[in-house]
């Protein structure tokens, strides 16, 4: 698809007009500590220089408590309510991991025919717009992936990278073309060198991310360490809260709950749920097949580099880190699972 | 300082005096600490203490029952080691304290620590120095200023981060209830969906929970990934419990929490009958 040019004003005044239309959801600062996606008003409040941001853009589609429909029970009948579509949004200023972390779960959203709707409509609303990283974490290692870079463009409909002053910016979906052509007026053509420049970039950047991990290994350890005493112990400091699943963006887990307004009318709630919490798997009568911590703690990890490879040929992770830095005691994903035996 | 820590762990391990020696590690980069668990005397080289060992180690304690635990505590820790304790949670016997002259880490509350003194420990590593800070409640005293509505609107504003991953209450160390009224369902305390007014009554009803137990160790604040400023709820509570019941949690292992018991005429506590 093709490559456009954009200036720095002119990604400014593009931003700032896409407000105006759309909800657009960039990092934004919350506190002194705390850069999340959120409501952008002017580009004034984006947040650029922000790799991690607290959370994911994940929410903005797969919202963490969705309403599935309202119900009212009448004399002969149940009458449905389903909420209206929401308005149509832009993720601006994400990075190639967030963005990753959209194509992973789509696969899994449209399984063996099945469309889940409230996720695929979300998505359908919503252009991503992508900006590639220069400077990587000490806990990024997006390149351990097949095709993982800080400047890939998978799960992107338009990607950004700072070439010569300017940003190349990337067409890579239709979707991204429709809102390139609606706003022409902002976009140059790009030339080989600018794409070239791109490529230099890309290099420059993958080179900085250190850690990379030998996905082969990893499952093949973890295909034969179910029953290692490894988990034993490995699972000790972690405290066994949600936050490594919350702030992942590829973690799609959730729990269908009720809440009733009153005797005969209520509402059916889609909530993101935690393999880590131990009502994930608690059934109905009480038992609990996840019995302890450690099988708690074992199964994200078995579910991410495992299960998920076996099911989709993929793992579920697009290496952003931000488990490893949100973790309140520091669990490093990549040293469980590169340990495993 | 780090040096002595680790001659005492690996001591301990090698004697079979305790099962697990709870310590700081080397975490994912330089400057980063996490907590470890260690049961062989040869990893106790991999100990260490420096300006990230923000953790408050006691929030394992009552999870290792059964067995013995050396535990490394700076002085604010050693408040809530003594709050388990004192709540059964652990016996005295079963754990070793290892306390750390610590001159403060990078949180928020070392600025106004007067804690460091390191009574009734094991083992002292390094010097316990009077570090000459004091207490400050100037901010907590400025928030109680504002209106309720501006109250709210500041609350409102928080928690509609809130992402309910329940960080703040794992990683409490007084929050160590088997089965937490987030998870009940019958009858149902907390709906499951998250949005404002539901993350607000969970942090209500837990902070009620540990009202007069919580430390103010700040664990909360630290592990919240949103950021969420729950440090002005557990400094007001702290400053709320010495006010009404004279009562300062973790300051000894023997002294009644304010709301497990009652006096006929409580002091600080006018009649509204």
């Amino acid at each position: 698809m093709a490559n456009k040019l954009i200036t720095q004003e002119n990604l400014k005044a593009l931003v700032n007009e896409l407000a105006a239309s759309y909800d657009v959801f960039a990092p934004k600062r919350e506190n002194k500590n705390t850069v999340s996606f959120g409501k952008l008003q002017s580009f004034e409040e984006y947040v650029s220089g922000v790799l991690l941001t607290n959370t994911t853009a994940k929410d903005k589609v797969y919202l963490q408590s969705e309403q599935l429909f309202q119900y009212e029970l009448k004399k002969d009948t149940v009458e449905f309510k389903e909420k209206a579509p929401g308005k149509e949004a832009v993720i601006f200023g994400g990075r190639p991991c967030d963005a990753r972390g959209f194509d992973v779960i789509d696969k899994l959203f449209n399984w063996s025919g099945y469309e889940d709707g409230p996720y695929t409509g979300g998505r359908k609303n919503t252009t991503i717009i992508t900006v590639s990283c220069e400077k990587p974490e000490t806990t990024c290692f997006c390149t351990s992936f097949a095709g993982g870079s800080p400047a890939d463009g998978k799960g992107s409909d338009i990607l950004l990278t700072p070439v010569s002053g300017k940003f190349l910016a990337e067409l890579l979906t239709e979707r991204g073309e429709k809102l390139a052509a609606k706003y022409s007026k902002y976009f140059s053509e790009a030339g080989d060198a600018e794409t070239a420049a791109k490529a230099e970039f890309a290099k420059a950047a993958e080179a900085k991310i250190t850690k990379k991990l030998d996905l082969a290994a990893v499952k093949k350890n973890l295909d034969a360490s179910f029953d290692s005493p490894y988990w034993d112990t490995v699972h000790l400091p972690c405290v066994k809260c949600g936050a490594c699943t919350y702030v992942c963006p590829t973690c799609y887990c959730f729990d269908i709950t009720e809440k009733k307004f009153g005797y005969l009318n209520g509402e059916r709630n889609r909530t993101w749920d935690s393999c880590m919490s131990e009502m994930f798997t608690k059934m109905a009568g009480g038992h609990n097949p996840r019995t302890d911590t450690k099988r708690r703690f074992r199964q994200r990890f078995m579910h991410k580099f495992r299960y998920h490879v076996d099911n989709f040929k993929e793992e579920l992770c697009t290496g952003c880190g931000r488990c490893i830095r949100r973790c309140p005691v520091g669990i490093d994903i990549r040293k469980v699972v590169e340990e495993a035996k | 300082m780090e040096k002595e820590m680790q001659e005492i762990a690996k001591k301990l391990l090698a004697e079979k005096k305790v099962d697990w020696v709870i310590g700081y590690e080397n975490s994912f980069e330089p400057g980063a600490s996490r907590p470890v668990f260690m049961n062989k005397p040869e990893d106790a080289v991999k100990l260490v203490f420096n300006k990230s060992c923000v953790n408050n180690l006691a929030v394992y304690l009552p999870k290792i029952k059964k067995q013995k635990a050396a535990v490394v505590a700076k002085g604010c820790d050693l408040r809530s080691v003594r709050e388990i304790i004192k709540e059964h949670q652990i016996l005295r016997e079963n754990v070793v304290i290892i306390g750390v002259a610590c001159e403060g880490v990078e949180s928020s509350k070392c600025s106004t620590c007067t804690e460091n003194k390191l009574d009734g420990v094991d083992f002292t590593v390094g010097t316990v120095k009077d570090l000459g800070r004091k207490e400050d409640m100037s901010d907590i005293e400025k928030f109680e200023e504002l209106s309720s509505k501006e109250k709210e609107a500041f609350w409102n504003k928080e928690f509609e981060r809130c992402i309910r991953c329940y960080a703040c209450r794992n990683v409490c160390p007084v929050c160590y209830c088997p089965d937490c009224f987030a998870n009940r369902l019958m009858p149902e305390y907390l709906n499951k969906v998250v949005n404002t007014a539901e993350n607000k009554v969970f942090q209500q009803i837990r902070m009620q929970h540990v009202f007069g137990r919580c430390t103010d160790c700040r664990a909360c604040e630290e592990a919240c990934p949103v950021g969420i400023k729950l440090s002005l709820l557990t400094k007001k509570m702290s400053k709320d419990a010495k006010k009404l019941f004279n009562y300062e949690s973790g300051k000894d292992t023997d002294s009644r929490p304010p709301l497990s018991t009652f006096k006929v005429d409580e002091e600080g506590i006018a009649e509204i009958m």
